[in-house]
């Protein structure tokens, strides 16, 4: 047990240097912001405890708290659970495997990863300690009640370990973890969804009726907690306890087993599938080598899992986030946003597209970017290949944008189409635009296989943001033309003035980009050298 | 610690025997990706006190076979003994008692070459200040003590490979892994590595190491076995496996398979 304690003291020190170490990395600025903001991160979470603390000594507080316990608690849960998984997702925790080299003992190994879990995600141990202390504290309580926070918060940091190693694993499945990260996205559309019915659809009521609510952990934490239910709800609670002990050892083991490489032959052995065949296409349309650097981007566009994510969400989630808005409450007319669905849902997709599609184009393959300056192409040929690439995408996405509305049974008109594909082309041709000027001046390297990380610079996409207002202007002036004059042939006419604006910036941008290319290579390739982000 | 340039391999008796208590000993070690054998029913025996070169091209099964060695990788079949310890049962005597230089994947790329190295030896259980001690001599006898603040993921590849190797000394193990320890390292750089592994084998330690620089096996190595597909196509001492004026480059090529794929492309030549 002493050499369990030692290694893990030696672990959590280390990880805590390397914590300070990226910090420190990006400069005494950074450094101090991010202390500040774990101060009032953590504060805050200290201040809940003490809250609890105080709030649960009064004898009056479990009447008080009611119905609120149960819910607060189900919160806790999800965050407890959620945001490890999140962490993982991106990357940010000491990886266990790389321990294997040293003599530390699986079942050591386990023990160490929960305390890891416990002090680095210590906002909600923080708070149950609060929970437990007001508890004690409470005359009317038994002293024992205090120990059904503890149990619940054993519960969750074992389960925790549990799920971030099962989906850890299954990050490393290709497929899976695109699934698992779009069904991250899809989940956060559900609250908006659920706030835009004003109701809770009958069926969720029935569900929450018929469950045994006072089994679950939270429910039978707060019935524990406040002396009520018996002895039933402390079974239910250790019962749920030993089984997440259970599943997460289970887990801790096979991951530690866990053979990353069988999974990439496994992966790699797969033939190509019909949509590689298909991204065949430039070769026939354009002469090389405009033709092999199209077809090259539209494969490493196709195989890079951010822009999958994105290009999908574009069309799912994209149309989940809106549609409550567009069909408005039951009964009611569709209003503007109803009328005007497709092109709202094309011009969102546009803006999650942005990121990965056109501020920051040679990004994703740094390591080309050098091969560009090495064979016999003109820069703005590369620049032409990147643009012709997206514009592809693009009109795909709106393709699929427009298949959606017709299946959700949206008004999709040829006008309402040709409205879209008009205002998308004016966005496409600024963003186009304004890419390459971001994609030369402020290249950034990224990990195309990271699905959540920021593609561009923080500054250029805050600068781009910014933008949006006034690249937006001729679509406004566009809608201002019909509504002024109550025909749809001034929204067409404005436009067309805006889609001729929209060009001409497209070509004064590329110009600039190209000279950017051909002035600063030596920077540009500097900068997309860099590492991205850190691999702890 | 001078390195006599003349100095072709440890001397070698001509009639070198395998001791009995062998220092690695692989039965029939097969390691299956997929439907793809990576490593087929490899059986191999690594005397005490040897340097013993792993070689193969790319792709042939050296860094899976090191990596089941290291306990990174679960055999699909086979046994692993290593000290007179069977894997994995005792593993944990087995990691006491190695040092690894693994591929730079399981370095911890956010700590400073000096934090790695300390963090090496407390995990091999030394009291904090002998291995922050340790640490800093063996930075220094790495040339790697210049750029204290530096971070890991901000050296270059040969830097890597000898904070690598720094942490694998500092428990003072008596055998040692090394993947490929020579990748990326300047001529410097590898002089010294080559300097310090070779009074390792002289005071006793044992040395497997993988690598596909044959110059390197070549002048340090006493034993060598060859691996390709999965399989060892040859395994002994360097000069019974030459043939007359033959270097170990032509033994190499004449066992992995030395076609000419080029001489098919007219238009090439």
């Amino acid at each position: 047990m002493a050499a369990v304690n030692s290694h893990a003291w030696v672990i959590l020190a280390t990880q805590w240097r390397m914590w300070l170490n990226f910090y420190r990395r990006h400069g005494r600025a950074s450094f101090v912001l991010s202390l500040l903001f774990s101060a009032i991160w953590y504060g805050g979470f200290a201040g809940i405890a003490v809250f609890a603390a105080n709030f649960f000594a009064q004898p009056q507080a479990i009447d008080r708290a009611g119905r609120a316990l149960p819910i607060a608690l189900f919160f806790a849960f999800g965050y407890w659970q959620g945001m490890p998984l999140v962490m993982a997702s991106i990357g940010g925790m000491l990886d266990l495997k790389k321990l294997l080299v040293y003599p530390v003992a699986e079942k050591d190994l386990f023990r160490i990863e929960l305390l890891m879990r416990t002090a680095l995600f210590c906002e909600m141990p923080l708070v149950m300690a609060g929970l437990a202390i007001g508890l004690l504290r409470n005359p009317t309580l038994p002293a024992w009640c205090a120990l059904a926070p503890i149990l619940f918060a054993i519960f969750n940091i074992v389960l925790g370990a549990g799920l971030r190693d099962l989906i850890g694993r299954l990050f490393q499945k290709k497929r899976v973890r695109e699934a698992l990260i779009f069904g991250f996205i899809l989940l956060a559309a559900v609250p908006a969804w659920l706030g835009s019915r004003g109701s809770i659809p009958p069926q969720l009521r029935t569900l929450s009726r018929e469950l045994p609510t006072s089994l679950l952990p939270w429910a039978a934490a707060a019935d524990a907690s406040s002396n009520q239910g018996g002895w039933r709800p402390w079974v239910a609670l250790g019962v749920v306890a030993l089984l997440a002990w259970m599943f997460s050892r289970y887990q801790f083991r096979k991951s530690l087993n866990f053979d990353s490489d069988a999974q990439k032959a496994a992966d790699s052995s797969r033939g190509l599938g019909i949509l590689d065949r298909l991204l065949g296409w430039p070769a026939f349309v354009f002469r090389d080598p405009l033709g092999a650097l199209v077809e090259k981007e539209l494969r490493f566009l196709s195989r890079t899992s951010r822009f999958r994510i994105v290009f999908t969400m574009g069309f799912t989630f994209g149309l989940l986030i809106w549609l409550p808005m567009a069909r408005g409450r039951a009964g009611g007319a569709p209003g503007w946003m109803g009328e005007n669905f497709l092109t709202v849902v094309v011009l969102y997709a546009l803006m999650l597209l942005s990121e990965v599609l056109f501020y920051n184009s040679f990004g994703f393959d740094r390591s080309a970017a050098q091969l560009y300056f090495l064979v016999p192409v003109r820069p703005a040929t590369v620049v032409m290949a990147k643009n012709i690439a997206a514009v592809f995408f693009v009109a795909a996405e709106v393709s699929l944008v427009t298949v959606a509305c017709l299946v959700l049974k949206m008004p999709v008109t040829w006008t309402r189409v040709g409205e879209a594909a008009c205002v998308s082309a004016v966005m496409m041709l600024f963003l186009l635009g304004i890419g390459n000027l971001g994609s030369t001046r402020s290249p950034r390297a990224l990990n195309p296989s990271d699905g959540w990380k920021r593609a561009a610079a923080s500054k250029f996409s805050f600068l781009a943001f910014l933008l949006y207002p006034l690249i937006l202007s001729p679509v406004a002036l566009a809608y201002l033309a019909r509504y002024a004059f109550g025909t749809q042939q001034a929204f067409f006419v404005a436009m067309a003035g805006g889609i001729f604006i929209a060009a001409c910036f497209y070509y004064v941008s590329l110009d600039s980009a190209v000279q950017t290319l051909d002035r600063d290579r030596e920077r540009f390739l500097t900068l997309l050298t860099q590492t991205d982000t850190p691999a702890f | 610690m001078e390195m006599d340039p003349t100095h072709s391999a440890l001397p070698v008796e001509d009639s070198v025997e395998i001791p009995t208590d062998a220092a690695i000993r692989l039965t029939e070690l097969t390691k299956v990706y997929g439907t793809k054998a990576a490593v087929n029913g490899l059986s191999l025996t690594v005397p005490k006190g040897s340097f013993f070169g792993f070689l193969g091209p790319n792709g042939a099964g050296k860094t899976t076979t090191i990596k089941m060695m290291m306990g990174l990788a679960p055999p699909t079949s086979g046994e692993i003994e290593m000290l007179g310890h069977k894997l994995p049962d005792g593993s944990m005597e087995v990691r006491r008692r190695i040092g690894v230089v693994p591929d730079d994947t399981l370095l911890f790329d956010q700590l400073t070459g000096q934090e790695f190295v300390e963090f090496a030896g407390r995990m091999y259980g030394m009291e904090r200040d002998a291995a922050r001690d340790r640490a800093r001599e063996l930075l220094k006898l790495f040339e790697l003590d210049a750029a204290p603040r530096k971070l890991i993921a901000e050296y270059s590849k040969g830097m890597r490979k000898r904070a690598a190797m720094a942490a694998s000394l500092i428990h003072r193990p008596q055998l040692f892994l090394m993947d490929e320890p020579f990748e990326g390292v300047d001529a410097v750089g590898a002089r010294l590595m080559k300097e310090i592994l070779l009074d390792l084998v002289r005071h006793g330690a044992t040395i497997f190491l993988t690598s596909h620089v044959l110059e390197v096996v070549e002048r340090l190595c006493d034993r060598v076995a060859i691996i390709h597909e999965g399989r060892i196509v040859a395994e002994g001492l360097p000069h019974e496996l030459r043939t007359g004026s033959e270097t170990l480059e032509d033994l190499f090529v004449r066992m992995v398979g030395g076609a000419r794929p080029a001489d098919n492309l007219e238009w090439l030549l």
